[in-house]
């Protein structure tokens, strides 16, 4: 480090520059300005503070990380620190603050200042919430990505038949086949589209069609600020470290601070309750009740307060809950498909990748950015052939316990078609 | 899951909750949602493709025709001189199929035409396939079109007999009187198949337009030769060229970018050291984030297990004599691993109640589809790309992907739906419509049989 500080700081701010322009690139509207990044390592006072809690609120909006209805009802200053606490805590960040005082001061008794913002900001981005953001935006402007088919009810609950209704159920149901089908041929005009809009991209005419439309026109301006924000985002990339070693020195800063002697324990033991009502702990806890159970006799799905203190020390050493034990991780598991895609029309010769033809994929591979198209539609026929057992299972159940139903009844026979 | 176990009473209950109904209610209103969703991107793709690639200009009144007109002649190769013929005749069919005159009148009136005009009957009929509204026309024809320029062109002689099938089969009125004035812009040159007049042919125009007469302007009709339409607009095409160009420099873009994801980022993985240092002890790893998509994936397997076994139990209840050796043992090791999930599901459940200590207001733990988070619990950074090189393949891809989500659909119904034994006696079509609903996807229907004869 023979440079100069100057030259250094110099870089530094070309540096936040690039991430700021590409914050703003993504759409955001809150983005401050690289000198406030460095006011705010020292402590910039409310100003400051205020410009980056603007920032981190619109955030973690875009994102999707905070579900908003929580916090529509709240206003001004402590809408923020709540909806920056939630978020913060869900890509699992800790800090005193976040936990911490509700009031409006925030922190029990440690200095809050600008730092603590940026340093749950550099969290934030280095939690992956730059590309969050960049999908978002993607997402937005660009036509021709494949997207999710949302079609899926949300509800869970076990429900009932009611035999008056039945009649409309059954009429339901086919009338929602009926949609299905209306969706399969529809998507199947789209992509017939869509690859000729791919094709046409390829395509080196020097023709000349006659006609100029607005649609092409707000089509180029939505391009061009896509290829300035994959343009911003590459700059980014290439002067990332600069800004991670500035972050350290942030990190440095805040720890010289007279530190707060910190909680290891979570501040209150009440456990509130989500405003999904805690639904998804209870669809566990009951699968776990409804296991079948060994010969070893009856092991009670809550464990019982001396299990839990015990198996509360081992977690202090940190559990592993990242990997699957074995017999687990074999059991078929419906391969999980990314929701958005873009399709990529090749037309010479795809180079091989060292990928064993024989290898068929059972789950999406780890990270991977670009995947033939038989590779997905191998995946996708694994899901579905999974799901068509699955639906075949239950019928056979429902089939054999209705069968027994009737079978103890009087003067009834089943007779199966 | 969906037959809870009978107790002692045995008959259908009869309970009121209509939210079944509602359930299905909202299913299909967000197919719904999805078809207008899917609409709107046919809508916008349509409009592209019609500007982007050229098309037989309707609105044109520019006729550089007679010249063209001229010029267009010889430049029609014998071979496809055959082809015009051939379609010609069978066109002429099916004008005496459609208008029900004799053969002669038409024939005649036909053969007086000059052969451009017969190309441009050939159009209007392959127009008239689909629709007769000018608007319309040109979209369905672009989407036509492509349909024809996908062809390869060693197919070109099989056209005419296609065309004319489809002539016949046209829904459009077809008048003589409607043979009219299309232009009939040339492919460019570089279109992959060899341009032929057949090709072109489908590339109908809007027919509404009733003729002045046959020799009307017929202009463009060159073929595979000179673009014929004068640049009136300098700044369409200049838009088309830009647009192709900056959706090719976002490919390369987005390929960089993706490829600069590959690559480790050192100083990034250090500063989260250093954060993760200053999280208390008791800190659980990942996130919730993380941590509530492993509780869902065992929430899904643990319920598939269930069901197995469930099934195995009843199957084997169903016929002792198969429930030998073979089927204990995958009993045991359904058994084994159910309690390897239980164990591990223990973990997991404490990893969630350490979440939900420090959880602050509005932070939720409950599993989501929202979510992006794939099954080993990684976060997708970006929408990975997916590369094909025939249609085909893009087709069956999404057709698989439509039929998976569809298919996710129908069995959170059909688990959704329960019978709890209640008193008394159950209504025989009840039982009947229950049985082909969970039994049989509601396809088939079972006979039930009163058999009242003393044993």
């Amino acid at each position: 480090m023979r440079r100069s500080k100057a030259a250094v700081s110099v870089e530094v701010r070309q540096v936040i520059g690039a991430l700021c322009r590409l914050l703003a690139a993504t759409g955001l509207h809150a983005v401050p300005a690289p000198e406030t990044f460095r006011r705010a390592k020292f402590g910039g006072g409310l100003e400051v503070e205020d410009q980056f809690w603007q920032l981190l609120t619109s955030i973690l909006q875009s994102t999707g990380i905070v579900p908003c209805e929580a916090f529509n009802q709240l206003e001004g200053v402590s809408k923020h620190r709540k909806l920056v606490a939630a978020g913060l805590w869900q890509t699992g960040y800790h800090a005193d603050w976040v936990s911490g005082g509700e009031g409006g001061e925030g922190g029990q008794g440690g200095r809050f200042s600008s730092r603590d913002l940026l340093l749950a900001l550099g969290w934030l981005l280095a939690t992956g919430t730059l590309e969050k953001l960049l999908t978002h935006r993607v997402q937005q402007m660009d036509n021709i990505l494949l997207t999710p088919i949302p079609v899926n009810p949300q509800l869970s609950s076990e429900l009932q038949l009611h035999s008056a209704s039945l009649r409309k159920l059954q009429w339901l149901i086919g009338s929602l086949k009926y949609q299905g089908q209306i969706l399969l041929s529809m998507q199947e005009e789209r992509t017939r589209l869509l690859h000729a809009v791919l094709f046409a991209i390829l395509q080196t005419s020097v023709s000349s069609p006659d006609q100029s439309s607005t649609v092409l026109r707000e089509e180029c301006v939505c391009v061009q600020q896509l290829c300035d924000l994959l343009e911003a985002y590459l700059n980014w990339k290439q002067v990332e470290n600069v800004f991670w070693t500035w972050m350290d020195s942030v990190v440095d800063c805040h720890l010289t601070d007279p530190v707060v002697e910190k909680p290891t324990h979570a501040p209150n033991g009440i456990t509130r309750v989500c405003h999904h009502g805690n639904r998804g702990l209870e669809k566990f806890e009951d699968m776990i009740l409804r296991l079948p159970r060994g010969q070893k006799g009856q092991r009670r799905g809550r464990g019982d307060a001396e299990d839990r203190g015990e198996r509360g020390e081992r977690l202090q050493g940190g559990s592993d809950t990242s990997s699957l034990p074995p017999l687990l991780s074999s059991l078929p598991s419906l391969p999980t498909l990314p929701q958005v895609y873009r399709a990529k029309l090749q037309t010479e010769k795809p180079i091989k990748r060292g990928f064993r033809p024989a290898e068929v994929p059972h789950s999406w591979p780890e990270t991977p950015d670009e995947l033939p198209s038989s590779q997905a539609t191998q995946l996708l026929l694994h899901a579905e052939a999974l799901l068509l057992e699955r639906r075949d299972r239950q019928r056979l159940a429902n089939r054999i316990q209705l069968q027994e139903m009737v079978g103890k009844l009087d003067e009834l026979v089943l007779i199966p078609p | 899951m969906a037959v809870t176990s009978a107790s002692d009473e045995f008959s259908l209950a009869v309970t009121t909750n209509m939210s079944l109904l509602s359930v299905v209610e909202q299913a299909i209103k967000s197919c719904k949602a999805e078809q207008a969703r899917i609409k709107d991107s046919i809508q916008l793709y349509r409009e592209i493709l019609h500007t982007v690639t050229p098309q037989p200009n309707t609105d044109c009144e520019e006729s550089d025709s007679a010249d063209d007109a001229a010029a267009a002649d010889t430049d029609v190769s014998p071979g496809e001189k055959e082809d015009i013929e051939l379609l010609e005749q069978a066109l002429e069919k099916a004008l005496w199929v459609r208008t029900g005159t004799g053969p002669s009148k038409k024939g005649s009136n036909k053969q007086c035409a000059p052969r451009k005009e017969t190309k441009e009957g050939m159009q209007a009929f392959a127009a008239s396939k689909g629709n007769q509204t000018t608007t319309r026309s040109t979209s369905k024809s672009a989407s036509l079109a492509r349909k024809e320029h996908k062809r390869p062109a060693g197919i070109v002689h099989h056209q005419p007999a296609r065309k004319s099938q489809q002539a016949v089969s046209a829904s459009g009125c077809v008048d003589p009187g409607q043979l009219h004035t299309s232009a009939f812009h040339s492919k460019n040159k570089t279109n992959r198949g060899n341009v032929l007049s057949g090709n072109d042919l489908g590339r109908a125009a809007a027919i509404s337009m009733p003729s002045s007469n046959n020799t009307a302007p017929v202009s463009h009709t060159a073929e595979s030769g000179a673009p014929c339409l004068p640049q009136q607009n300098g700044t369409a095409s200049d838009q088309t060229a830009q647009w192709r160009s900056l959706r090719r420099k976002q490919n390369r873009l987005w390929d960089k970018v993706a490829a600069s994801q590959r690559k480790p980022v050192p100083g990034r993985s250090h500063f989260m050291e250093r954060i993760r240092a200053t999280f208390p002890k008791d800190w659980p790893c990942g996130s919730p984030d993380q941590t509530r998509a492993l509780v869902d994936r065992l929430t899904h397997q643990g319920y598939d297990l269930i069901q197995h076994c469930q099934t195995q139990e009843l199957v084997a209840k169903q016929t002792p004599e198969t429930a030998t050796e073979p089927g204990g043992k995958t009993l045991e090791r359904w058994q084994m691993t159910a309690a390897e999930l239980q164990n591990f599901a223990g973990q997991v459940k404490q990893e969630w109640e350490a979440w939900d200590r420090w959880r602050p207001e509005g932070g939720c733990l409950c599993p989501t589809r929202a979510n992006s988070v794939w099954a080993n619990g990684m976060v997708a950074p970006l929408p990975p790309t997916i590369t094909y090189t025939t249609e085909a393949e893009l087709r069956e891809l999404e057709k698989l992907r439509m039929r998976v989500a569809l298919l996710q659909q129908k069995m959170h119904l059909e688990q959704l739906s329960s019978i709890v034994p209640g008193p008394g006696c159950p209504d025989v079509s009840v039982l009947r419509d229950v049985y082909s609903l969970l039994g049989e996807g509601g396809q088939r229907f079972p006979a039930i049989v009163l058999d009242s004869e003393p044993d």
